[in-house]
């Protein structure tokens, strides 16, 4: 009985670890591929892959899907893949926008201030 | 079943205590990974990303890296269900894994330091540096704590410690390998495309 148990378990990483070899090979091809696709399409696959990647290592290597109640280490791994999004993407926005701004010549600075005036805050 | 409740109970404690520890680390490479995008566009002359590097070597390191993740967890699985020679073959794999993974790391570091991309060159190297090189020090702390472990597992196989100890390392090395895959996708494939 034992032993089946230890089998099933070893099951879970032996999927693990297919599933993490599929996906890393599907991101490398696409990678070298040389699609006819516009690039942010094909960033987008590719971070797709990498989230569904981290899933299934979650899953089938951390187990997280099989914690006992409270569920604190899920609680703690959603508001800090939460906090991750924030900082990333919250960086990656007021820099790209600082960089459209600064960019611009001294008269074109002073109408978009003054279309943004009109928007209001 | 007393003595049982309370290592149990140590045990839980000692693993959301290290599960929070991560989330910390989790937040630290964010920073990182942030000051990468933002920075990645500044060689200032330099080569892009696009020219510097290999995707086939960095799927390499990807493989070895997830390789060592799994045969790190099978040896934890082993330990729980008291196989103690398979779970000492299976942290001894992981070790080798990890060595050649971090050899492989230095080997690029080197080969990019031979050629002048230091880190002091622009703004690009100096954020690659600092996240590849940040998981790289984990890594190697990772090692430092896999052969301490190893060492352990050898003298006191049976002890009820074994497990616990093993355990907190597996989670600190799935970890490096989940950060990894983001450090290949972001840095490495989308590095390759731009």
């Amino acid at each position: 009985m034992k032993q089946n148990h230890f089998k099933k378990e070893v099951a879970t990483y032996v999927w693990g670890l297919v599933a993490g070899l599929v996906l890393t090979l599907l991101a490398y091809g696409v990678t070298v591929a040389h699609l006819d696709a516009p690039l942010t399409l094909i960033a987008a696959v590719l971070l797709g892959l990498a989230t569904l990647q981290v899933i299934t290592q979650v899953l089938f290597f951390l187990h997280l899907d099989s914690e006992t109640k409270p569920h604190w280490k899920s609680q703690a791994f959603i508001f800090t893949v939460l906090m991750i999004i924030v900082v990333v993407v919250g960086s990656l926005w007021i820099m790209t926008n600082l960089d459209y701004r600064m960019g611009m010549s001294g008269h074109a600075m002073e109408e978009y201030m003054l279309r943004q005036n009109k928007k209001g805050f | 079943m007393n003595h049982v409740a309370h290592a149990h109970d140590k045990h839980e404690t000692a693993q959301l205590g290290f599960w929070l520890y991560l989330m910390t680390d989790l937040m630290l490479f964010a920073g990182l990974f942030a000051t990468y995008m933002v920075l990645r566009g500044g060689t200032s002359g330099g080569p892009t990303a696009s020219e510097l590097f290999d995707p086939t070597f960095a799927l390499t390191e990807t493989i070895v890296l997830l390789l060592s993740s799994f045969t790190c967890g099978i040896a934890a699985l082993a330990l729980r269900y008291k196989k103690q020679s398979l779970a000492l073959w299976g942290l001894g794999l992981t070790v080798v894994l990890g060595l050649v993974f971090l050899a492989l790391e230095m080997k690029e570091f080197a080969e990019f330091y031979s050629e002048g991309h230091t880190w002091q060159a622009n703004a690009f190297l100096s954020s690659f540096f600092t996240l590849v090189g940040t998981h790289g020090l984990h890594i190697s702390i990772g090692l430092v704590w896999a052969s301490t472990l190893l060492g352990y597992l050898i003298r006191s196989p049976h002890h009820d410690d074994a497990h616990r100890k093993m355990s907190l390392f597996t989670l600190f090395w799935h970890f490096l390998d989940i950060i990894w895959v983001f450090i290949f996708t972001i840095v490495y494939l989308l590095g390759v495309l731009s």
